[in-house]
């Protein structure tokens, strides 16, 4: 049961599947890797990646952001399918625990981008359905926008304000609980 | 290649352009509704966007400090919730709101088919000393009326609710009204915590916990439960996998269970007399008590 086990395992190690960014350029990926995206894992469960998935929406720049991220992320996810069938014992405890660290500062070094690729990470991430990298990349906006008010927000992103007077004074009596 | 690779964006307002899902979530992650609500005044993209997200948190108690430390605190928290669920239901084709408390807002969640209600309750200690001083005074002026005034949330006439997942209400020692006719037929998770059952409401508790109240129950949290009746705690539920009770006082002292499908029980300080225990699957099993008690049945 164990072999057939680590059989399975080594079958789908070795699957393969390129990915095609926008600007044409192909990827090889493990079929681990790239089913942590849902979009391709529901591709590759119909049967339609032969010859390469093609990602209009995404480009080669991105898409090598969001490999690294994945790579890193599928390693983590087969780790804890390890760990669970075997007993917790402290040395597992301790693994797991400093391999979490270093997901952690992975993650902190991934999101040092300027804003423009957070954005389209964040797209990415959206269309290709990875929860885990769109969570990542929305708490960073998220956390910028908290506690800021609505003139620092607009100056941070550059959101031109096409309410009147009138409208502005209006959403504010609305919602003066928020502003006080 | 062509997107600005500096930290400034050439000016180009990127955030707005996201779709709306994305920004949802991005609102989603903010601590507490009033940020969200914040974002309403930004621009025309951003008017009653928040009003549609799918889950609100409100917080006292972190990031907005002086909700808690002023008198009059609590009421504006109060009004806080109130405006930015009428400004929802107006936005939205929710039933109309009407002002609430805090039975009212469960009531309201309920009724707009909420999947999951956290509602944590921790009056400000300055509202618990005056209610103390003032339940005190009107005690010693009027002798031999034992009345007291208590914080009752009021919950007998909640609604049905097919959709309420999980449900985890603690309430700073209320008097609880349970409801006597409610169904919850979607009802994984319940945690009670903190609260009180006086009469019949010992009773009702054991109707909320039975499989004919909530049919999909599958784990159970009781914890600082203080029942004034006579009663005692049956709990007859066919599906729940997993009781944990902590602190629980009344007065039988006579805990019955029919659990079939129980794995993990786990009784805290309860202090109990007696307990019958029919739970054949029961794996794990937690007991921690300072007085041990003079009678276990088991029937399995």
């Amino acid at each position: 049961m164990a072999s057939a086990g680590s059989g399975d395992e080594k079958a789908a190690a070795a699957a393969m599947i390129t990915l095609i960014s926008s600007d044409n350029e192909k990827f090889e990926v493990t079929e681990a890797t790239a089913t942590l995206s849902q979009t391709i894992r529901h591709m590759i469960e119909d049967g339609c990646t032969d010859g390469g998935v093609p990602l209009p929406n995404v480009t080669s720049k991105i898409l090598a952001r969001v490999i690294e991220y994945c790579k890193k992320h599928a390693t983590a996810a087969a780790g804890e399918e390890g760990s669970s069938s075997s007993f917790s014992d402290a040395a597992f405890l301790e693994v797991d625990r400093a391999f979490l660290e270093e997901l952690e500062e992975f993650d902190d070094a991934f999101l040092e981008v300027d804003r423009a690729t957070l954005f389209d990470l964040i797209l990415a991430a959206n269309y290709l359905d990875i929860k885990g990298l769109l969570n990542l990349t929305c708490q960073k906006v998220a956390d910028s926008v908290k506690g800021k008010t609505p003139e620092q927000i607009r100056e941070m992103y550059n959101i031109v304000n096409d309410l009147t007077p009138e409208e502005e004074a209006e959403i504010r009596r609305e919602t003066q609980w928020a502003f006080e | 290649m062509a997107a600005a690779t500096n930290s400034t964006t050439g000016g180009a307002d990127l955030i707005s352009s996201l779709p709306d899902d994305v920004l949802l979530h991005i609102l989603e992650l903010l601590p507490d509704a009033g940020d969200a609500a914040c974002t309403g005044v930004l621009s025309r993209r951003w008017r009653g966007l928040w009003t549609r997200l799918p889950a609100l948190r409100f917080d006292s108690g972190s990031g907005r400090p002086e909700l808690s430390l002023e008198f009059n605190g609590p009421r504006r928290f109060v009004a806080m919730v109130n405006d930015s669920l009428a400004l929802r239901a107006a936005a939205q084709t929710e039933p109309a709101f009407q002002h609430l408390t805090i039975s009212g807002w469960i009531r309201h969640a309920v009724r707009n088919e909420v999947r999951s209600l956290v509602l944590e309750l921790d009056r400000p200690s300055l509202y618990k000393y005056y209610a103390r001083v003032f339940a005190t005074t009107f005690a010693a002026t009027n002798k031999g009326n034992k009345k007291e005034q208590r914080f009752v949330v009021a919950l007998e006439d909640l609604p049905s609710s097919s959709k309420m997942e999980t449900m985890r209400l603690a309430l700073d020692g209320a008097a609880v009204r349970l409801p006597a006719a409610a169904t919850f037929a979607a009802l994984v998770d319940l945690s009670l915590e903190n609260m009180e059952f006086t009469g019949v409401n010992g009773q009702l508790l054991n109707r909320l916990l039975s499989s004919a109240c909530c049919p999909s129950l599958r784990k159970v949290s009781l914890r600082e439960l203080g029942f004034n009746g006579q009663d005692e705690l049956f709990v007859v539920a066919d599906t729940l996998l997993e009781l944990s009770m902590e602190k629980l006082m009344w007065k039988s002292d006579i805990l019955r269970l029919r659990t079939p499908s129980l794995r993990v029980l786990r009784v805290v300080a309860c202090s109990l007399d007696e307990l019958v225990l029919s739970a054949p699957r029961l794996e794990e099993l937690q007991f921690v008590d300072d007085q041990p008690f003079s009678k276990i049945h088991n029937f399995t």
